[in-house]
């Protein structure tokens, strides 16, 4: 492991020495693997920073120096076994803050709204940390309802809620809403608009969490480049994009470092690229080593929000239809279902496919759905369809996706 | 904005950055910026505007002026207090302890009194530029002498025909000394009937009078009175009502929007003039009409309510019920020209009420709602 440290020690002065401005990046990255604590982090990320502001060679070549000297650091730490006890108390913080600790559990949550009678039914959920929960329906199918319900902001009618693992941390004692809510940061649909810089704002959140002085700055530092929101930190509301607003969000509900992350609808506003960015941080952010937390986020984005999740909650009229693990989707089906877009009219497709077994042909209004025996895979279908000469546009399959649940 | 960034020196903008990670709580209200802006600042600015501002004896500024410059003050500080409100919009209160909350309304009326005391340092300075422009003795004689002859009030215009050519002169010495003319008073008063304390020469003899006793110049004197210290007590009056009003407002600001507390203010509003209407009319005791009155409206709005928690309302209610009450007992007590003694027990009890206010906004608890 020493050997192996040091070795990549080597590479990475090489890298700075070759090209500083890269070699930055890399020791930032390299510090947040390896590094044993949280200063060490900041100085790389300080390094980098003060690099690419500095136009003044003097000051540029001291600053390589100090990356050189930073890089080892990080090889005497791993020689004094630093680097082998920072990975055993990793270890031993992991075995304290187990993966699958419940963070937020829901027993038979009911809630009637008198003005329109809609209403969640018998709802039950689980979110564990270092997990995703992605939770899909259609508009008005009690989603907010739900996300409103777990992080305490709406009264259930009937029903058990709990937060096991926050309740289990010290002060916080079950059924004070105060303290559980310091463990709790929600995104609402629309972001509420803010005043002042991204920056000013970060510390703010941060200092009345508690998290004073040297660390505060620290942290803020640490939340603006892990968003990457280096180039935008003294930026105002009017002046960031609906992208970056929803980083700047997320660093708010991030930087006190929550237990529970619950965003409504993250992806509605964003490109296709900046849903790809907030959903691989997303990932992320749940899967970190330091600080895990569970994240339950909604979305009409069926696909993308299959990809991040662990688990999906599929609500339909308030009830719920699935709650369990994705790749548990469809594992009970009877049928499989495929989803696909073709020129012909549903009579011509009847027509052609009237030789096949098939139990039923929906036109969906943008694509076509085909139920078929379990028996019949997606390349027998293509073969099918190749043989009737049905020509296809785009094709999915859907038979384990919660994609089917809305067709 | 930038050219408060501008104006702002770099030790405030450095004490700036550490409120921010040390003290949020005292960072958001802003106060350092108050205190330096309107303590340090504004009393120079104060004191330099009021040093330059055109006296001498022959140009005394009338009561009317001082009224005048006065009202400018104010309304130029309610910009500033306006400005310093939507800065507590925008990084709301996030720490509900009770403590945190009545520390901030403490920083609230502290950041209130310091302008009442911006206000307070232009009209001192003034005053006492005004009570030196003659010295007191010989003021007192020039005011005995016009006012003995009690000549404007009776004998305007041709009786002048009465009064010897040396005693003509000596007066037209002594107003003109004050920046008048005899021809021109008399005409004034010939042609407009003035009585003579309605005119601009009494005035200003009231005005340096006035200033006088207030630096007790006239410590002799048995009926040592002005408006100047009228000025003064009503302003630690309405100071009074500002220390308990302004900040319940900006307290509120600090929790939710514009839309309910101008809501809640609307409320107030009416319900005071209604009550002040009635009162008039002497159908129902004023304050027993406006506490009634007060809670139906409440009530109309809790049911009509959107958006807002019940108990937030009911508490930002009672906030401004505290100096609501304490206003109209000052206008039936005919207090609002107060004393320092005076403003120091209301204050006092002002803040009693609002404590309790801000007490029940505390119980208000993160329980959810629905």
């Amino acid at each position: 492991m020493e050997k192996q440290i040091h070795h990549l020690v080597s590479e990475l002065k090489a890298s700075i020495q070759e090209d500083p401005l890269q070699g930055a990046g890399a020791l930032v990255e390299f510090a947040m693997e390896n590094a044993s604590d949280n200063k060490q982090v900041h100085q790389a990320l300080v390094l980098k920073m003060n690099y690419m502001q500095s136009a003044d060679q003097g000051k540029k070549e001291q600053l390589v120096a100090d990356m050189l000297a930073l890089a080892d650091r990080f090889s005497s730490t791993s020689s004094g076994g630093g680097m082998a006890v920072a990975a055993v108390s990793s270890a031993q913080a992991l075995q304290v803050v187990k993966k699958d600790d419940i963070v937020c559990e829901g027993r038979n949550i009911n809630k009637v709204f008198r003005r329109g009678g809609f209403g969640l039914k018998d709802i039950d959920f689980c979110f564990r940390l270092g997990e995703i929960t992605g939770v899909v329906g259609e508009n008005g199918n009690g989603k907010t309802t739900l996300f409103r319900i777990a992080v305490g902001e709406l009264a259930a009618d009937s029903g058990v809620l709990h937060f096991p693992y926050i309740e289990g941390q010290a002060g916080v004692t079950t059924g004070n809403w105060e303290r559980i809510k310091e463990h709790i940061a929600f995104i609402p649909q629309d972001i509420e608009r803010w005043y002042g810089s991204v920056k000013d704002n970060l510390h703010y959140e941060l200092a009345v969490h508690g998290i004073l002085d040297k660390e505060n700055l620290e942290e803020v530092e640490y939340i603006i480049y892990r968003l990457g929101l280096e180039k935008h930190q003294n930026k105002s509301w009017n002046q960031l994009s609906g992208g970056y607003k929803l980083r700047f969000a997320l660093a708010r509900a991030l930087v006190w470092k929550p237990k529970l992350l619950v965003i409504d609808e993250p992806l509605a506003n964003l490109d296709i690229k900046a849903q790809l960015i907030i959903l691989n941080d997303l990932r992320d952010l749940a899967n970190s080593y330091r600080y895990p937390l569970s994240i339950v986020i909604s979305s009409q984005h069926l696909h993308e929000i299959e990809n991040v999740s662990d688990r999906i909650i599929f609500l339909k009229e308030g009830n719920m239809i699935f709650n369990g693990r994705v790749d548990e989707l469809g594992n009970e089906r009877q049928e499989n279902t495929f989803e696909f877009a073709s020129d012909l009219s549903v009579e011509e497709l009847e027509r052609r496919l009237a030789g096949f077994e098939y139990y039923s042909l929906e036109n969906t209004g943008l694509a076509y759905v085909i139920r078929t025996p379990l028996s019949i895979t997606y390349q027998e279908l293509f073969q099918i369809f190749l043989k009737a000469e049905i020509p296809i546009g785009y094709f999915r399959d859907i038979s384990q996706s919660t994609k089917k649940l809305f067709v | 904005m930038s050219w408060i960034k501008k104006m702002t020196p770099t030790f405030i903008k450095r004490l700036d950055q550490k409120l921010l990670t040390k003290y949020p709580n005292v960072w958001r209200t802003k106060l350092h910026y108050i205190l330096f802006f309107s303590l340090i600042v504004g009393n120079l600015v104060a004191y330099g505007l009021a040093s330059i501002y055109p006296v001498a004896i022959d140009q005394i500024p009338s009561s009317g002026n001082f009224m005048a410059l006065y009202f400018i003050s104010c309304v130029f500080g309610g910009f500033i207090l306006l400005y310093w409100g939507f800065t507590q919009f925008k990084f709301k209160l996030k720490d509900h302890r009770f403590g945190v909350q009545l520390m901030t309304f403490a920083i609230y009326s502290l950041g209130i009194l310091s302008f009442s005391i911006n206000i307070f340092v232009f009209q001192y300075r003034l005053t006492e530029r005004v009570a030196n422009v003659e010295e007191t003795q010989t003021f007192m004689e020039d005011r005995s002498f016009v006012e003995k002859l009690d000549y404007f009030r009776y004998y305007a215009g041709n009786e002048m025909a009465f009064l010897d050519q040396s005693r003509k002169l000596q007066i037209a010495q002594i107003v003109g000394k004050y920046g008048f003319s005899l021809d021109d008073i008399l005409r004034e008063y010939d042609e407009a009937y003035y009585a003579y304390y309605e005119g601009e020469l009494y005035q200003s003899f009231e005005s340096v009078f006035s200033a006088k006793c207030m630096f007790n110049q006239l410590h002799h004197q048995i009926n040592c009175y002005g408006f100047t210290s009228d000025i003064w007590k009503t302003h630690w009056g309405l100071t009074l009502i500002a220390m308990l009003l302004l900040p319940a407002m900006f307290f509120m600001l600090s929790y939710t929007s514009f839309a309910v507390i101008s809501g809640v203010s609307f409320i107030h509003v009416v319900v005071l003039m209604a009550a002040t209407m009635l009162f008039s009319m002497k159908i129902v005791s004023i304050e027993n009409f406006y506490f009634a009155l007060s809670v139906f409206v409440f009530a109309v709005v809790l049911f009509f309510r959107k958006n807002e928690s019940g108990l937030n309302l009911l508490s930002f209610f009672f906030l401004l019920l505290a100096p609501g009450t304490l206003l109209i007992y000052i206008m039936n007590t005919h207090a609002i020209e107060m004393s320092i003694t005076d403003f120091g027990t209301y204050v006092g009890l002002g803040f009693v009420l609002t404590t309790i206010a801000i007490k029940l906004l505390t119980i208000r608890t993160a329980k959810p709602k629905g």
